[in-house]
């Protein structure tokens, strides 16, 4: 069966995702050919997606995969940390100089959660998303700070540590962060209010 | 470059290719393993990458069909296939740790 003009438009879009693995792409496209039609098809082909969508995530998030030592340049994980720390940062500072008086950069926040229903978009959204900052800033970090190494007889994991300023500075702010909103959440949930 | 895991895929993968022989198709390779072409692709690459297989395409016999890969182990990939069945070595593992 020829390849309709759908299949030919996907495997060019594919293709081209597939970055230095296009051939690969390409490769697996062309069996597509030998899947029978159905299930066996779409299963194929889903495979062929994922791998061209990974690669495209790759690229783009981890430009440094491929090139000699395949890790993140320290700057580039402290920047990326610093960027994503900032709302989590403004959030929690501007409730902690909230309650010893200092509300002027509360003032906002509490303005927009005035809004009916606000609040409660902002209870079930604002987790996920703070913890979720604070989590991709330490995990960028502490990727550059703990290097994985080679395996040995697949039993071993060699691991390299590198202890520079700029990621451990991101690494205690994040943890810092993470420890003040968990130990409030957890006082609040463990707090004893008489009826 | 990437380093070879040693998961039941790769040994399966492993065992199709030394016994198929000569040149393999993908999806025959798929086929034969049940591995699906999200895992079998990247599986592909990094044996390539590590020189244990040697690819090349082959023109379709049907006009309007794209070429297709295929795939043969190497001498050394036969060579690391042979030991893919046995179980990892304790004695490196022992002196790297100075226990001997």
């Amino acid at each position: 069966m020829k390849p309709g003009l759908l299949e030919r438009l996907l495997a060019g879009l594919l293709t081209e995702a597939g970055g230095k693995h296009a051939d690969w792409v390409r490769a697996a496209l062309a069996e597509l050919s030998a899947a029978p039609d159905g299930r066996a098809r779409m299963d194929w082909l889903w495979g062929v997606l994922s791998m061209a969508f990974g690669e495209l995530l790759t690229r783009t998030l981890l430009p440094w995969r491929g090139r000699e030592g395949e890790a993140p340049p320290d700057g580039f994980a402290a920047l990326f940390g610093i960027v994503a720390l900032v709302l989590p940062f403004y959030f929690v500072a501007a409730a902690l100089l909230d309650q010893i008086g200092v509300g002027v950069f509360f003032a906002p926040i509490a303005y927009w959660l005035a809004e009916p229903g606000r609040a409660r978009l902002f209870n079930a959204v604002a987790p996920g998303v703070i913890l979720g900052a604070i989590a991709l800033a330490l995990w960028a970090n502490l990727g550059v700070t703990f290097r994985g190494g080679r395996h040995i007889a697949g039993l071993i994991y060699e691991m390299k540590l590198r202890l520079r300023p700029m990621n451990l500075a991101v690494l205690a702010l994040g943890g810092l962060l993470a420890a003040l909103l968990l130990g409030h959440a957890l006082g609040e949930a463990f707090t004893y209010r008489p009826h | 470059m990437a380093e070879i895991r040693w998961t039941r895929q790769t040994r399966s993968l492993l065992a199709a290719l030394t016994a198929g022989g000569d040149w393999r198709h993908g999806y025959d390779l798929s086929r034969e393993t049940g591995l699906k072409s999200g895992t079998l692709y990247p599986l592909l690459i990094r044996l390539t990458e590590r020189g244990w297989l040697e690819t090349r395409w082959e023109d379709s016999p049907e006009p309007g069909r794209p070429p297709r890969h295929l795939y043969r182990l190497t001498a050394e990939g036969k060579a690391q296939a042979l030991t893919a069945g046995r179980p990892p070595a304790a004695a490196p593992v022992l002196s790297r740790l100075g226990w001997t």
